[in-house]
């Protein structure tokens, strides 16, 4: 029987190991679209993680009901009642956020993360494990949207979550609030991230010599 | 045939429970939307003309319109309007004078204009509160900005204010102080938003005026 992983583990990987922004590189169209301020990043990744934590609990709970044969229809039913609460919510008690992030709410059903951790994950594991791996990926994509709004309204409006953060003569980046900052950003971003990871990577490499090392002698 | 059968019913309970449970949610938020729409159109005409009683006397597919009254005069006529912007489509408010003659003020209600460009055509919500603080209703000299584009619908401060006759025209690189009453100052490098906000007010003061000179209008 293979070892399974533990449950923080689980959650944990949907920060950075396995995040979906910065490592999976899936959802990158909202992405690149909403993130001009770190509110509407903050705002986009909830909703994401709200809609990818009840898709994938109740994707896990009817997995052995459901033929292999329609699975994705009724993924893609059971996403978009989720995505349409979500949007109706957000119209009646968020409506400046809504109006904010106009379409790419309602395209949240076609985000392929959440039908990405349906077919591969909630689909074969239980409902408590389901939604530990959903709630890191709806976490991770959360924190990676949030960044990337911050940086970009920060340089591109001087201000973040609203607030003036820099200098009175600060002339704001313009073009870090337009499709091209977004992409910008995006790239500077993944590039920072696969240099942590190299890092990391040696540095294990590295302790896991020193290990070897000792043990020998 | 078992599992055609199977598969079948799998999308029907998924689908009849999905849509049952969509029409409970749509019950609870429908009403609050409405009432989301209702406080934002009611503070937007209350901000445009204020201190008046809105009365609605058009009611257009892309035009709606709302004659202000105060102490039995009107105070005012608030359009509600939308065309074509450069990305999708731009929903605005205008407020005209009492005679229909000049325009008195102007807020997008929405737009997906180029950001850091094209939505300069928002009022700023700076100058939404000094304009609400303002006893003429207009900032003067800090119209006189390339970024600050929608105050030259709430006139210059000094007796200028634009015309209300449908024949606005976009202009580029002329001195704020030369501009006439048919002239609009385009926002640099977004001429295409500036001349769709100009087209809706065009075509709105324009439909207005047929509608209320038909008989039986609300002039």
């Amino acid at each position: 029987m293979s070892k399974q992983t533990s449950i923080s583990a689980e959650f944990l990987k949907g920060l950075w190991e396995q995040s979906p922004t910065l490592r999976q590189l899936l959802g990158l169209c909202p992405t690149l679209a909403v993130t001009t301020a770190a509110a509407n990043g903050v705002g986009m990744g909830l909703a994401t993680a709200f809609v990818l934590v009840c898709a994938s609990l109740m994707i896990s709970l009817v997995r052995k009901l459901v033929p292999g044969q329609v699975r994705i229809a009724t993924y893609v039913v059971v996403v978009a009642a989720f995505v349409t609460v979500v949007d109706l919510t957000m119209k009646a008690k968020f409506p400046a956020m809504s109006k904010s992030l106009g379409a790419f709410i309602p395209l949240i059903v076609v985000n392929c993360i959440i039908l990405g951790r349906a077919e591969a994950f909630a689909s074969k594991n239980g409902p408590f494990r389901s939604v530990v791996d959903a709630l890191g990926m709806g976490v991770g994509f959360t924190a990676a949207l949030t960044f990337l709004g911050g940086v970009r309204e920060i340089l591109g409006n001087g201000s973040l979550f609203g607030v003036a953060v820099m200098p009175a003569d600060y002339d704001p980046w313009i073009v870090m609030i337009l499709p091209a900052g977004g992409f910008f950003a995006l790239g500077l971003t993944l590039g920072a991230a696969n240099i942590i990871n190299r890092w990391r990577e040696q540095s294990a490499l590295r302790a896991a010599r020193v290990a070897s090392a000792a043990k020998e002698a | 045939m078992k599992t055609t059968l199977h598969m079948l019913a799998t999308l029907v309970v998924a689908g009849t429970l999905a849509g049952g449970s969509l029409s409970l949610v749509n019950g609870w938020a429908d009403p609050l939307i409405q009432a989301n729409q209702a406080r934002a159109r009611d503070e937007a005409i209350g901000f445009l003309v204020p201190g008046g009683t809105p009365e609605q006397v058009v009611d257009q597919a892309g035009l709606t319109a709302w004659r202000v009254t105060a102490d039995g005069a009107t105070s005012g006529w608030v359009l509600r309007c939308s065309g074509a912007g450069f990305q999708d489509k731009i929903d605005l408010m205008i407020a005209l004078d009492p005679g229909r003659e000049e325009i008195r003020g102007l807020k997008v209600l929405g737009d997906s204009e180029t950001p850091g460009l094209g939505t300069w055509i928002r009022l700023s919500a700076e100058h939404e509160q000094a304009l609400a603080a303002a006893a003429d209703r207009n900032l003067g000299a800090a119209a006189d900005d390339a970024k600050n584009f929608p105050l030259q619908f709430f006139g210059w401060g000094d007796g200028r204010r634009l015309s209300a006759a449908g024949d606005l025209v976009v202009v580029k690189g002329k001195k704020r102080s030369a501009l006439g009453e048919t002239e609009v100052q385009a926002i640099t490098a977004a001429t295409i938003s500036s001349k769709a906000v100009v087209q809706i007010v065009n075509d709105a003061v324009t439909r207005l005026n047929a509608v209320l000179a038909e008989p039986g209008g609300a002039s």
